[in-house]
């Protein structure tokens, strides 16, 4: 088989796990809301950035399921990477996202949690290659990777969860809040493409 | 997270783990063909998750 295929379906079998993790220890209502959210503004953001930014493209040499522009497996990665941050920084910090308990501390390492995922997963994604890299400026790290693209996870996980708090405590049914959360997606893809400008003009700015 | 014990983080581990052992031995092909990259790019996750273990231990022993 294929390696990136096997990888793809790897992806798509582990996320499983998470899901499991989530419903046990987290409740259906949760994991509803994160996961279904979660799909949507990967598969919804994937597909703006590639139809209609500057910033990157997916070689579709390297994948094999799509949904339009975007490879199948994003509608499983911001859930994937944001749900393992978010259960190892709880640990961490001895605190939790929902209940409020040490709320700034979870949601901080959380984010250092996608910016050192992001170091690897771009690297990989670089030296193989499942990106074409277009960014400005062109600052990279390991293997080719922008810089930006830690600054780009961690902001990911910024809005997701700060997005998420206050739709989980709405007063409405799970279903009700999955539909309120996949719909603030749309709000979060500009927020985060803005999240990015921001960067890439600082860069500009400290690099003139 | 409703009361559950850290050790009820396997099904989060597994992935975390499945994925790094892939990129370890990965990148330690890749130093092999004179790229360290993909190794050296491991460096912070590492990190991030040694204070994640360090953590997960002292309160499973308290």
């Amino acid at each position: 088989m294929d390696r990136f295929l096997f990888l793809e379906i790897l992806a798509l079998a582990l996320t499983g796990l998470l899901v499991y993790h989530s419903l046990r220890c987290r409740g259906a209502a949760f994991t509803a809301i994160f996961f279904t959210g979660g799909a949507l503004l990967g598969v919804l953001r994937e597909n703006a950035v590639a139809l209609w930014t500057p910033l990157y493209a997916y070689n579709p040499a390297t994948f094999h399921l799509w949904i339009g522009q975007a490879p199948l497996i994003l509608g499983v990665f911001w859930s994937y990477t944001i749900y393992m941050g978010l259960s190892l920084s709880e640990v961490i910090a001895g605190g939790s996202l929902v209940g409020g308990r040490r709320r700034g501390a979870v949601v901080l390492l959380a984010m250092a949690f996608l910016a050192a995922y992001a170091c690897f997963n771009e690297v990989y994604a670089g030296l193989f290659p499942m990106v074409l890299w277009k960014f400005t400026p062109a600052a990279t790290l390991w293997g080719g990777a922008p810089v930006m693209v830690l600054w780009g996870y961690a902001g990911m996980a910024l809005f997701f969860l700060l997005f998420f708090i206050p739709v989980y405590r709405l007063r409405l049914p799970a279903a009700g809040r999955a539909a309120v959360f996949s719909a603030s997606t749309l709000l979060m893809i500009p927020l985060h493409l803005g999240w990015i400008w921001l960067f890439s003009r600082l860069m500009l700015l400290a690099t003139r | 997270m409703k009361g559950r014990r850290t050790r009820d983080l396997w099904p989060v581990e597994i992935p975390l783990g499945v994925l790094l052992a892939f990129m370890s031995v990965g990148g330690a092909f890749e130093v092999a063909y004179g790229r360290p990259d993909l190794l050296l790019s491991l460096l912070p996750l590492g990190a991030f998750l040694l204070l994640y273990v360090l953590r997960r231990f002292s309160v499973g022993a308290a």
